[in-house]
């Protein structure tokens, strides 16, 4: 097997990037190429695309990139950036090869001269976790995912064998709306557009784009309890929301003009089984009113499947999941502890593992939201 | 299964999943934090030992560089699973 050489990216090298990437973002090499601008040349918390290469031969074999991230631990301190390692890539003829774990030692030593002392990934798939794990990240929690299926209409469930028998009728059924799909539930929530809210003098808005300054100053409003959380402010929700291979909708609920709850649900383009769609964050400044939202998004979707991540949500919010069926789901990656919050230290000093005090290993000590994660 | 024929079915696989080892030293061979297996190998060895004990492993439950970086710490993980005990020893 040839020498393995690291470097760290560079502009001239995007076009070799884009291909190797397109192995997990998409075979299409326009959407991969703005999924890779899109993350890592416009995240506003750092402009400069981070990204390491492997390559024998001159020929890249091996990608992993270092997402900046900003969070806020503990009471009235300066948030802290916590980089989350992401797109994980090696290319077939190279695995098992050693690339993974020279790409890791790598995204270590250079996280560390960046004075990064920890990472946190929200969103590893097994091969990635495992390698993590192994060399020597911490689980802190898994996530808990959680599913409501809808059951198709009446319509549906007679038609569905005969459509299922012919492309063309498959193409109409969807194009109308009558197939169950996270496109056309997305659709039946533009339909509904504006309905009223949790109180009379209240409103619930179906936008397709995030309203980020009333998204923050919500935030700011409903305060921190002083756990680990990302920071949300107005320029990071308009950008991460822009993610090129997820849509979005936001049930708004607004009282007197003024925004006191949201819920962000996401679902993949192009559309994966088994058509889940997923809560990607949800804040309100009453149980009511959250409650009022989740109850709308249902109930007007009609998604072929509804997720949330057990492990984003308060005990309040857990509970109305559950009185809507929501139950867990994905029992084999859930049995392989898929997925989890992990973290490790850059230094090889965990030093208590604390961020701004708070103890990271304590599951406890995060609050977290799906939106957080690339899986968001 | 016996002891030594795991032993040599794990010796045969070990090149497979990108560990090469010196036949004479392979008991005391560090296979995980020497760098020796990753990635997809990791994957392989999970398979094999989830084969070996017939139960699906939660990975973050296992202290990886403690019970599994040796061909003798593998074998003693699979006695122990399949003597219904555990892991010795989390993670995290």
């Amino acid at each position: 097997m040839a020498e393995l050489d690291v470097a760290r990216y560079d502009a001239r090298s995007k076009p070799e990037v884009v291909e190797l990437l397109r192995l997990l973002a998409s075979p299409d090499r326009d959407v991969t190429r703005r999924y890779l601008e899109w993350k890592y040349e416009e995240n506003p918390i750092l402009r400069e695309p981070v990204l390491y290469l492997v390559r024998a031969e001159g020929r890249l074999v091996g990608m992993r990139g270092l997402l900046a991230a900003r969070w806020e631990a503990g009471h009235d301190q300066a948030p802290v950036m916590m980089p989350y390692p992401d797109d994980h890539v090696v290319a077939e003829s190279h695995r098992k090869s050693g690339v993974a774990s020279l790409l890791m030692r790598t995204v270590l030593e250079d996280a560390a001269a960046r004075g990064y002392p920890y990472l946190c990934n929200l969103s590893a798939g097994l091969t990635t976790m495992l390698t993590s794990l192994a060399a020597g990240w911490k689980r802190v929690r898994t996530m808990d995912q959680l599913d409501r299926p809808t059951r198709p209409g009446v319509l549906w469930r007679s038609l569905s064998p005969v459509v299922a028998q012919s492309e063309k009728l498959k193409r109409f059924s969807h194009r109308r709306g009558w197939s169950p799909s996270t496109a056309t539930a997305f659709k039946r929530l533009d339909r509904i557009g504006e309905d009223r809210g949790a109180t009379p003098e209240s409103r619930i808005a179906v936008v397709a784009s995030p309203p980020a300054e009333s998204m923050a100053a919500l935030i700011r409003r409903l305060g921190h309890d002083g756990r680990i959380r990302h920071v949300r402010d107005a320029e990071w929700i308009d950008w991460r929301y822009r993610h090129p291979l997820h849509e979005y909708r936001f049930l708004i609920h607004e009282t007197a003009g003024t925004m006191d709850g949201y819920l962000a649900i996401r679902r993949l383009v192009p559309e994966r089984a088994p058509g889940r769609c997923h809560i990607v964050d949800w804040e309100a400044s009453s149980d009511c009113i959250a409650s009022t939202l989740l109850d709308r998004a249902a109930r007007w979707g009609q998604f072929p499947v509804l997720g949330a991540w057990g492990a984003t949500v308060t005990p309040s919010q857990r509970r109305m999941l559950d009185e809507l069926g929501f139950a867990p789901a994905d029992h084999e990656r859930r049995a392989r502890g898929l997925p989890a919050l992990i973290v490790t230290t850059s230094n090889g000093d965990g030093a208590g593992f604390l961020l701004n005090g708070c103890p990271m290993l304590e599951q406890g000590q995060w609050d977290l939201r799906t939106i957080y994660s690339m899986q968001g | 299964m016996t002891r030594e024929t795991l032993r040599n079915e794990l010796l045969g696989l070990l090149p497979d999943w990108g560990a090469k080892l010196d036949t004479g030293g392979a008991d005391e061979a560090s296979l995980i934090a020497s760098g020796r297996i990753d990635s997809v190998g990791l994957f392989e060895l999970l398979l094999w030992i989830e084969e070996k004990t017939g139960a699906t492993i939660d990975p973050g439950a296992v202290d990886w560089r403690r019970e599994w970086d040796t061909i003798p710490g593998i074998l003693n993980y699979i006695e122990r699973r399949r003597n219904g005990q555990g892991s010795r020893g989390s993670n995290g």
